[in-house]
C-alpha cells in the first residue's frame, strides 16, 4: 500500500510537469499581449513596456518558464492580471464554489445513478425501467449547456420556483467562511435560512451537470447488477426461499460494485470538465468561470493554475477510487496495484 | 495577513456595536442592486475610465464639481464658487466647508490639490483630462487655483470628472516602491461621496453603504445600501431582474430592453444616448487605404437593418456627433446606394474576390449584430466579410498593430464630457492612434482634421464652434475613416418603483445612487 | 447484421441516419430559405406556417440555419473523430506491435493526456491557434486521439500473437508489411465502431466549445453558437434557444443508436444490449 501511493505520487509528478510544460507552451503562444491588458488601456507605450518587464514577460522564454518552475516549487502560482492578486487567493476564493458544486453533483450523480440502475435491474419490466430506459438514451444526448439553459427557462423563469444563477441570494450575506462551501457554513453558523437559499441554488446547477452523464452510472450499474442477478448463486439463494431484497442488499449489490466504482471515479473528472459549462451558464463564481474569463482575457497564470487543480483532482479521485478496491473486495489485495 | 486578522476584528466590532446599540433613529435599509456585464479590474478613481468602474468611483468619490443629475451641464459640488480670469487660463475655486472623507480626513485647499495631482501622476486614462493644466495650487485653506496651458470652455466639465482621493489614505498606505499606493486603491476606497465601501467579493459583486458623515442630508427614498453586482451572462442579469433580486441593469441591448419591459413590475428608463456606434475602417491595410473603397462600403452599408435590429429604439445618425448635442445634427445621414457602391468599387479596380476581417465584440446582441449586416452588405459587392468575435479586453491590442490588425471593427463613441470635440478627437485626432493607446483604430492621419479639432475648445463663441464641428463631420464624412451607423436611445430595464437617471457622460451605465429615488 | 432482426427504434435511428446524410450532403435540397439573407421585418418571429422554428435575430430562418448547420456541427465532428482515430491507430499499433519499453514509454504519454481535464486543454489549444472551425477541430482531436490509441493498442496485443502473425513473421515478413496487412486490417472493425459512437459524443463537445465562443464565429450556423447567441435573446424567442438544442439531442440520438445497431458490442449479451427486455431468471 505505501509503496503504491509512493509510485501514485511519483507517477503524479509527471503527469504535473509534463502538463505545465505543455500549458506553458500553449499559452506563451497565444497571439495576445498580457502586458497591455495588465497596464491598461490608455496606457502609454512606455508604461506597458515597463509592465513587461514586472511581469518578466519581456524575458527569453526559457528563462520564464524556469522562473515559473521555480515559484511553483515554492507554491507560488503567480499574479492574475485581471484581478491583480495572487493566484493563489483567487483559488482560495473560487474553489469552494467550485467543491461545493462538484461534490454536490457527484453525491446526487451517484445515488440517482446507482439507485436508478439497480431499480432498473431488480425489476426490469416495469414501467419505472422504461422511463429509466429513456432516460438514459435521451439523457447521454443533451448537452450540458443547453440542459443548463432550458432548466433555467422552465423552472427558473417560467415557473420561478427555483433561482438561476449565483451561490446566495443577495439580501443574505455569506455565512462566516469556515470551508467556504456555503451549505456547510450556513449550518456550522445556525443559518437554516442560508442553508436553504444555498440549496436552492445549487439546485438547477447540479441538476444540468448530473443530467448529461446520469445514463452512465445507471446503465452500467444495471448491467452489472443483472449480470450478477443472472448468476447461479442467486438463483439458489432464491430457490431456496430467500427473500428478493435480501439476496439484493446481501449478495448482488456488494458484487456489482466494483465497475461500478471505477466507472464513478472516471465520471467525477466529467463532471469537473463539464462545471465550466455549467458555471458559465449559472454564473457560478467557481474556478470553472474563473478559468473561462481567464481564457478570454488570456490571463497565463490563472489558467496553468486552473489545468493543474482540475489535473490534481481527477488523479486524487482516482487513486482514491484504486484504493477503495480493496477494502470492498477482499479478493484484491493492494499489491495487485 | 495582518491587515486580514485586523478587518475581520474590525467587522465583529462593528457587528457586535450594531447589536448592542440598536439606532432608533436609523431608517429601514433601502438596497439598490445595480447589475452589469463587467466587472472593473480597480477601485481607483485615477485608474477607472469605463462604466464598470465608473459605476463604483461616481458614488464613493466626488469631484471639485459634478455633472447636475439629469442634465449634462456642469454645477458646483466640493467647490462652492469660481472665478475664471479674463484670459481664460486662470481659475479660482473656493473649497466647501465642513466635508470630510470617509477615513476622517478634512477636505482642504491642499487636500484637493494632492488628489489631482495624484491622478496625474498615476498618468492612466483621467490623466488625459488634465493634459491642459499648467499648475495646481492651494492659495488659501480652502482655495484652489488652477492655472491652464491654453484656454479651454469645456474646463469645468472635465474637472466634473476627476474625483478627489483622501490625502491621509494616500500617506498612510503608499510605500516607497508605491509612492502613490496604487495598490491600496486598487481594492479599497477613501473618497469623500455619500457611500462608502463595505467590501469587493472579486467577480461578483461591490456592497456599498451609506456614509454617515456626508456632508448633505441624506434624502427619503435614497438608497442607504448599494450592491454593485457583475452578471458576465446578460439572460441571467434579465432573469434577477425579473425576480426582483436586481433592481435595475447596465450594458443591455434593445432586445433585452424590450423583454423586460413585458416583466410585471420592471420599466424602461429612457433617455438620450450621447452615443453613435461606429463600423471602423482601418485605413492602414489595403484595400481600405483606398478612399474610394471605403466610400463604396459605405453606400453599401444597411443602415436601415441596424436601426431596424434595435425595434425603435435607434435613429439613424445625422453626423458623427450624437443629434441631442450642439454640433450633432449635421445634416450627413448615411444612405444605402448599392449602384453607387459598385460604381465606386469599379472605379477603384476592385471587381470582387476580396476578403476583408471584421473583429467584434463578444456578447452584446448589437456587436454581433453589426459583422452579420457588414457580411451580408458586402456580399452584395462581392467582398467576403469573416468574422471574429472576441471579448472587450482583447479587442484594442488587437487594433493596435498597424498593418496586421483586422480591416473592420466596431465602436460605442461616446460623450464623456461636455466637450463634444473630445469625441472627435478620440477617435480621428492623429495623437490616439492604436498604436499609441488610444482609440483612432481607422488609423486615420488628417493635418487638418487635427489641428480644427484642437481648436474647438479655444472658440468661446458657440456657434463658431458649431460650424467647425460641422466642417470636420464633412471632411470625415468625404475621407470615410469610419461608417456611423446608429444612434440609440437608452431604454434600460428598472424595477417600476425606482426612480433613476443613468449618466449618459458616463459611458450610460453609471448610476448615482444619491440621486436615486425609490417609491 | 449477424442476422438479427431489427426493432421499430433501431429503424428510426438508422432513418434518422439516413436524413442526416442528406441534409449534410446536399442541405439546399432541404432548407426552404438562404441561412444567411437578413429579413428584418421578421425578426424574432416565432414558429408558424411560415416559418416552422421560428427565426432570429436577423429575421433568418431558424429551419433552415439547423440544416445548414448540420454541415459545422456534424462534419467538424466527423474530422475531430477520423483524425483522431487515424493519429490513435497508428500510433496504438506502433505501441502495441513495438512492445517492451517503446510501449511502455508511448502508452504513458498517453495517460498523460488522459489525465488532462478534457475541456481546459481543448479550450487552451483552440485559444492558441486562434478561433475558427480549423482551431476547434484540432483541439479536439488533440483531447481525442488518445482514447484511440489505447483502444488500437489493446487490438494489437491480442492480434499480434495470432498463428497467421507469427507465421508471417516467421517467414521474414518485413514489419511494415505484417503491421499495415495483417494487424491493422485485424483492428479495422472495432476503430469503425468507435468512430460511430464517438461521433455523437464529439458533437457535444465540440457544439459546448463554440457555445464557449471557441469555435466558428458569427453569422455561421452552428448549433452550439446558435444556443450561445439565442441567449441574448432568451426573453423574446424561447425557440431560438430551444431548436438548436433539440437538432443536437435529436442527431446525437441518431448517431448513438445507429451506432449501436451497425456494431453491436460483442461483449454485452445481447438481452442487456436492448433496453429493458431481459427476463429475469
Amino acid at each position: 500500500m505505501g509503496r503504491f501511493l509512493v509510485r501514485r505520487l511519483g507517477w503524479f509528478v509527471v503527469v504535473a510537469f509534463s502538463i505545465v510544460t505543455l500549458t506553458f507552451v500553449i499559452s506563451r503562444v497565444i497571439p495576445a499581449d498580457p502586458a497591455r491588458l495588465a497596464a491598461g488601456l490608455n496606457a502609454e507605450p512606455a508604461q506597458v513596456e515597463e509592465v513587461r518587464r514586472l511581469m518578466g514577460l519581456d524575458q527569453p522564454l526559457a528563462r520564464q518558464y524556469v522562473a515559473y518552475l521555480r515559484g511553483l516549487l515554492r507554491g507560488d502560482l503567480g499574479r492574475s492580471v485581471q484581478s491583480r492578486q495572487p493566484v493563489l487567493d483567487d483559488l482560495r476564493m473560487f474553489l469552494p464554489a467550485t467543491i461545493e458544486l462538484v461534490v454536490a453533483a457527484f453525491a446526487v450523480y451517484v445515488v440517482l445513478g446507482v439507485g436508478l440502475g439497480v431499480l432498473w435491474a431488480a425489476w426490469p419490466d416495469s414501467w419505472a425501467a422504461r422511463a429509466i430506459h429513456l432516460l438514459t438514451v435521451g439523457g447521454v444526448a443533451v448537452p450540458v449547456f443547453w440542459a443548463g439553459l432550458v432548466l433555467q427557462l422552465v423552472l427558473g423563469t417560467r415557473l420561478g420556483w427555483l433561482p438561476v444563477a449565483g451561490r446566495l441570494s443577495p439580501d443574505l450575506a455569506p455565512p462566516p467562511t469556515v470551508t467556504g462551501l456555503y451549505t456547510v457554513d450556513a449550518l456550522l453558523a445556525g443559518r437554516w435560512d442560508v442553508w436553504v437559499d444555498a440549496v436552492r441554488h445549487l439546485a438547477l446547477p447540479v441538476a444540468a451537470a448530473v443530467f448529461g452523464v446520469l445514463s452512465v452510472a445507471t446503465r452500467l450499474t444495471r448491467d452489472s447488477v443483472a449480470a450478477e442477478l443472472g448468476r447461479e448463486y442467486v438463483r439458489t439463494a432464491r430457490s431456496k426461499g430467500v427473500p428478493d431484497g435480501r439476496v439484493l442488499v446481501r449478495h448482488v449489490l456488494p458484487n456489482a460494485f466494483n465497475p461500478v466504482l471505477t466507472m464513478l471515479g472516471l465520471q467525477f473528472g466529467w463532471l469537473l470538465a463539464n462545471s465550466i459549462l455549467v458555471e458559465v451558464v449559472f454564473s457560478w463564481p467557481g474556478i470553472g468561470l474563473y478559468a473561462f474569463t481567464s481564457f478570454q482575457t488570456f490571463d497565463y497564470n490563472p489558467i496553468m493554475a486552473v489545468t493543474l487543480v482540475g489535473t490534481g483532482t481527477f488523479f486524487l479521485v482516482n487513486t482514491a477510487v484504486d484504493l477503495l478496491y480493496p477494502l470492498l473486495d477482499p479478493r484484491i489485495t493492494s499489491s495487485h496495484l | 495577513m495582518r491587515a486580514v486578522v485586523g478587518s475581520v476584528l474590525g467587522i465583529c466590532a462593528a457587528v457586535a456595536v450594531a447589536a448592542v446599540r440598536p439606532d432608533a433613529s436609523a431608517q429601514p435599509a433601502l438596497r439598490a442592486v445595480l447589475s452589469n456585464i463587467a466587472e472593473t479590474h480597480t477601485l481607483d478613481p485615477a485608474v477607472a475610465f469605463s462604466s464598470d468602474g465608473l459605476e463604483f468611483v461616481r458614488n464613493v468619490y466626488e469631484g471639485l464639481l459634478e455633472i447636475k443629475p439629469r442634465t449634462v451641464e456642469v454645477g458646483p459640488l466640493l467647490a462652492t464658487r469660481w472665478s475664471v480670469s479674463p484670459d481664460g487660463l486662470t481659475y479660482r475655486f473656493t473649497l466647501r466647508q465642513g466635508v470630510r472623507f470617509h477615513d476622517g480626513a478634512a477636505l482642504t485647499a491642499q487636500a484637493a490639490k494632492t488628489g489631482l495631482e495624484r491622478i496625474q501622476q498615476v498618468n492612466q486614462g483621467p490623466a488625459s483630462l488634465m493634459s491642459n493644466i499648467q499648475s495646481i495650487q492651494a492659495t488659501g485653506p480652502s482655495e484652489l487655483t488652477v492655472r491652464l496651458k491654453e484656454p479651454d470652455v469645456y474646463f469645468l466639465g472635465r474637472l466634473a470628472k476627476l474625483p478627489l482621493v483622501s490625502p491621509q489614505a494616500l500617506a498612510q498606505h503608499r510605500t516607497p516602491a508605491d509612492p502613490l499606493a496604487k495598490e491600496w486603491f486598487a481594492t479599497h476606497a477613501a473618497g469623500t461621496g455619500p457611500y462608502r465601501l463595505v467590501r469587493w467579493i472579486k467577480n461578483n459583486r461591490i456592497e456599498l453603504e451609506q456614509f454617515p458623515g456626508y456632508w448633505r442630508p441624506w434624502p427619503a427614498g435614497a438608497p442607504t445600501t448599494v450592491i454593485l453586482r457583475v452578471d458576465p451572462d446578460v439572460s441571467t442579469a434579465l432573469q434577477l431582474l425579473q425576480r426582483g433580486e436586481v433592481d435595475m441593469l447596465g450594458a443591455v441591448g434593445p432586445d433585452e430592453s424590450l423583454a423586460a419591459e413585458k416583466m410585471p413590475g420592471v420599466k424602461l428608463v429612457k433617455q438620450p444616448m450621447l452615443e453613435v456606434k461606429h463600423v471602423i475602417l482601418n485605413m492602414s491595410r489595403p484595400p481600405l487605404n483606398d478612399t474610394r473603397v471605403r466610400q463604396a462600403i459605405k453606400y453599401a452599408f444597411d443602415y436601415q437593418a441596424m436601426v431596424d435590429f434595435f425595434s425603435g429604439l435607434a435613429r439613424l445618425p445625422e453626423g458623427r456627433i450624437p443629434s441631442a448635442v450642439p454640433g450633432g445634427k449635421a445634416g450627413l445621414t448615411p444612405r444605402q446606394d448599392l449602384a453607387r457602391a459598385r460604381q465606386l468599387l469599379a472605379e477603384a479596380g476592385l471587381s470582387g474576390g476580396v476578403e476583408l476581417e471584421y473583429l467584434g465584440l463578444k456578447g452584446l446582441s448589437y456587436f454581433e449584430f453589426a459583422g452579420t449586416v457588414l457580411e451580408r452588405s458586402l456580399a452584395a459587392l462581392g467582398i467576403r466579410v469573416t468574422q471574429t468575435l472576441v471579448p472587450w479586453p482583447q479587442m484594442p491590442p488587437l487594433m493596435a498593430k498597424e498593418r496586421q490588425a483586422p480591416h473592420m471593427s466596431f465602436l460605442n463613441m461616446s460623450m464623456f464630457t461636455p466637450d463634444p470635440s473630445d469625441m472627435l478627437r478620440t477617435a480621428y485626432h492623429s495623437a490616439n492612434l492604436a498604436t499609441r493607446g488610444g482609440y483612432n483604430w481607422s488609423y486615420y492621419q488628417n493635418p487638418e482634421v487635427d489641428r480644427l479639432i484642437d481648436s474647438v475648445k479655444r472658440l468661446t463663441d458657440e456657434q463658431a464652434r458649431v460650424e467647425t464641428l460641422v466642417r470636420i463631420q464633412r471632411i470625415l464624412d468625404d475621407d470615410v475613416p469610419t461608417l456611423v451607423v446608429v444612434e440609440p436611445i437608452l431604454a434600460q430595464p428598472v424595477r417600476a418603483q425606482w426612480d433613476v437617471w443613468y449618466e449618459t457622460l458616463d459611458y450610460n451605465y453609471v448610476v448615482r445612487f444619491f440621486y436615486a429615488r425609490k417609491r | 447484421m449477424n442476422g438479427r432482426r431489427l426493432r421499430p427504434a433501431d429503424w428510426a435511428a438508422l432513418l434518422c441516419l439516413l436524413v442526416l446524410g442528406v441534409v449534410v450532403a446536399v442541405p439546399q435540397w432541404v432548407a426552404p430559405r438562404d441561412p444567411l439573407a437578413l429579413a428584418m421585418g421578421d425578426r424574432l418571429h416565432p414558429p408558424s406556417a411560415r416559418y416552422w422554428l421560428g427565426t432570429d435575430e436577423g429575421g433568418r430562418d431558424l429551419f433552415s440555419r439547423i440544416v445548414y448547420g448540420a454541415r459545422y456541427s456534424v462534419g467538424m465532428a466527423l474530422a475531430v473523430v477520423l483524425a483522431a482515430a487515424v493519429v490513435g491507430s497508428v500510433y496504438g499499433v506502433v505501441a502495441g506491435y513495438a512492445g517492451g519499453v517503446v510501449d511502455t514509454v508511448l502508452m504513458r504519454v498517453v495517460d498523460i493526456f488522459l489525465a488532462f481535464p478534457y475541456l481546459i486543454l481543448a479550450m487552451a489549444i483552440a485559444s492558441a491557434l486562434g478561433r475558427g472551425a480549423a482551431s476547434a477541430v484540432v483541439a479536439l482531436a488533440v483531447v481525442w486521439w488518445p482514447s484511440f490509441a489505447r483502444m488500437v493498442r489493446g487490438q494489437v496485443l491480442s492480434v499480434r500473437e495470432h498463428q497467421y502473425v507469427e507465421a508471417a513473421r516467421a517467414l521474414g515478413a518485413p514489419d511494415a508489411l505484417i503491421l499495415f496487412r495483417h494487424i491493422l486490417p485485424q483492428c479495422l472493425p472495432a476503430v469503425g465502431a468507435r468512430v460511430t459512437l464517438d461521433l455523437g459524443y464529439a458533437i457535444l463537445a465540440l457544439t459546448g466549445l463554440s457555445f464557449l465562443g471557441l469555435g466558428v464565429q458569427n453569422p455561421t450556423p452552428e448549433w452550439g453558437l446558435m444556443v450561445a447567441t439565442s441567449r441574448m435573446f432568451v426573453f423574446r424567442a424561447w425557440w431560438y434557444a430551444v431548436m438548436p438544442g433539440v437538432a443536437i439531442v435529436l442527431t446525437v440520438l441518431a448517431l448513438t443508436s445507429a451506432g449501436q445497431v451497425l456494431f453491436p458490442d460483442p461483449t454485452r449479451p445481447r438481452s442487456l444490449r436492448r433496453g429493458g427486455r431481459s427476463r429475469r431468471s
